[in-house]
């Protein structure tokens, strides 16, 4: 694949912050206290723990029969949510 | 090696976060625990979690030199901390490179970086914090073990995110965590007995109840545990949202610096990988925090990230440190233009209308105030200052889905002990209070924004500002009435 000149990025750079400076400024100078707060009952955390959980039971079956691979997988996973609702994770994982 | 120079970027940089600090009472930056610290100038008082011992006893210490509250906290949370956290920025890239040119880079990067020159002029306290990170990290790469963890057990008793840096030290170091754990009695010492400041403060019935409790279990419970978590809360339907924000506020904080920082991870040395750590724990919970007000949390790590730009640099053509050098100088003068926080903080005075509003109401009338957030720090901060009025905790003693009583918490409870102790004003609940305030011929007023929640509790004389006095209240609302339900903060 063909190296993008460096040149390119620092000017995409400078144009993504010049782009940005007034959206983020707006953000950052907010000093509204009540803001509307998106909740829901699925969390980006819980997307990131299942790719986390995904990535680290990949390595850790490594080798094995798909099916075992499968069983374990989920069977760990099942674990780790029980532990984490019986814990009382103040809902962070799955909100 | 030019000795001068640290002490020239500390007081640069002191005067530039001097010059650009807000001189006035604000919650810009959503700084909104700003009344809570301010409070701490005036009384002996737990702030909101988990509680800041090291900050309680700056404030204290503060408070004992004459001068403006704003002044005086600005300078020694934001403004000194800041500046000190610029000048060990210098010497760290130093540490790692070897270059006096690509030190002083990293300095301007840091100095350049919004998100730190915003919270440096403010009365916040995570300049605070980062400051103790960056000493911890200095002294780690002096192979100083006993120094590292003394300041990383400064930082944690500023701020909780200490703890976590912490565990990533020590699980980073897996291999020597003997050696770790033996030299970790500085951070048991400088972090964690601190804490007990809190416990002492609870236990003393003198001390206002007005956000934590007294010395309980259900109280304590209550006061590090219970309530919204705000940590990796973040909607999935909100990520998308969320990860613009970072990268508008990431490019705008290190602009160009952006690649020599990449490079520079890349090439860590054995020793430096809690760096990783460090970013990565600090991202995550910016990613996935509920509150949009988290980018300040990159103050922890930005830092660092400007040291690692000059070991990125020290790997590249000359030509981008001069690139780097220049946007940073760029950024440090665009920022003196469009984010002086003192111009911006007067040009929405919200806060300080708030402040003197409250300031204003007459000795001896009443204010409803929730314990917490904006509005009720506001109160706190006035009260501390002496002023004559009767706080009454705000709280809701309906369950709004079924419309039928709810039990206090424990917290609530010993507020109003110590509110019926130090003020004279009985009663088991906020409508009790209002009634027993009126009674005794003081003026009651309504101290946050009558929400839809409030406004079926109480009426006041102008539901558009606050505070305004309480004409009528309602004991028992119906919540089920409306079919437009709506998202209610009522803190």
């Amino acid at each position: 694949m063909k190296k993008v000149p460096i040149w390119v990025i620092y000017t995409a750079i400078v144009i993504g912050a010049i782009l940005s400076y007034q959206p983020a400024k707006a953000l950052m100078i907010m000093q509204e206290p009540l803001v509307v707060i998106v909740k829901s009952s699925v969390t980006l955390n819980f997307l990131l723990f299942l790719f986390l959980w995904g990535v680290v039971s990949d390595k850790a079956t490594k080798g094995m029969p798909r099916k075992k691979g499968w069983l374990l997988w989920g069977i760990g996973f099942a674990a780790i949510l029980l532990v984490w609702r019986f814990i009382g994770g103040h809902g962070t994982l799955l909100g | 090696m030019k000795r001068w120079i640290p002490a020239l970027f500390l007081t640069v940089s002191g005067i530039y976060y001097y010059l650009l600090s807000a001189k006035i009472f604000t919650w810009v930056y959503m700084s909104i625990d700003a009344g809570d610290w301010l409070s701490l100038l005036h009384w002996w008082y737990v702030p909101h979690r988990f509680g800041k011992p090291l900050i309680i006893l700056l404030a204290r210490f503060v408070g004992l030199f004459p001068g403006d509250d704003i002044l005086k906290l600005t300078l020694a949370m934001a403004i000194i901390p800041a500046a000190i956290t610029v000048m060990f920025t210098y010497l760290i890239a130093l540490k790692l490179t070897g270059q006096v040119k690509l030190a002083v880079v990293a300095a301007l990067v840091l100095m350049g970086a919004v998100v730190f020159t915003s919270q440096s002029g403010v009365v916040e306290q995570y300049t605070f914090t980062a400051m103790f990170v960056t000493i911890a990290f200095w002294f780690h790469l002096r192979g100083n073990k006993v120094g590292t963890l003394a300041f990383l057990g400064l930082a944690t008793a500023t701020h909780i995110a200490g703890a976590f840096f912490f565990l990533v030290w020590i699980c980073g170091h897996w291999k020597e965590k003997m050696e770790w754990l033996k030299a970790s009695w500085a951070y048991v010492v400088t972090g964690i007995l601190p804490y007990g400041l809190l416990f002492m403060l609870m236990a003393n019935p003198d001390v206002p109840k007005l956000h934590a409790g007294g010395l309980s279990w259900q109280a304590l419970f209550g006061y590090f545990f219970a309530g919204d978590a705000a940590a990796a809360m973040l909607a999935v339907s909100a990520a998308p949202g969320r990860l613009l924000e970072m990268l508008q506020v990431t490019l705008i904080t290190l602009g160009v610096a952006i690649v020599p920082f990449i490079v520079g991870i890349r090439s860590l040395g054995r020793n430096e990988k809690i760096v990783i750590g460090v970013i990565g724990f600090t991202s995550w919970f910016w990613l996935t925090a509920l509150y949009p007000s988290v980018w300040k949390y990159a103050c922890f790590f930005l830092p660092l990230m400007a040291a690692y730009v000059a070991v990125g640099l020290s790997r590249m053509a000359k030509w981008h440190t001069v690139a780097v050098a220049i946007g940073a100088v760029a950024l440090i003068g665009l920022n003196g233009v469009y984010f002086n926080t003192d111009e911006i903080a007067r040009q929405d005075p919200r806060a300080t209308r708030y402040y003197e509003a409250v300031m204003d109401l007459p000795d001896g009338s009443a204010i409803v105030t929730s314990r917490g957030g904006a509005y009720g720090f506001t109160v706190h901060y006035v009260l501390s200052q002496g002023k004559e009025i009767v706080p009454i905790p705000l709280y809701n003693p309906f369950d709004t889905s079924t419309n039928k009583r709810r039990e206090s918490d424990q917290r609530y409870r010993d507020c109003v002990a110590w509110i019926e102790r130090i003020y004279g004003v009985k009663g088991n609940d906020m409508f009790e209070h209002i009634a027993y305030a009126q009674a005794q011929g003081r003026d009651v007023y309504f101290g946050s924004p009558v929400t839809w929640t409030w406004s079926k509790m109480v009426e006041t004389e102008c539901p558009a500002t606050w505070p305004s006095r309480i004409v009528s209240v309602n004991t028992e609302p119906d919540f089920r009435k409306d079919d437009d339900w709506r998202y209610d903060d009522d803190t």
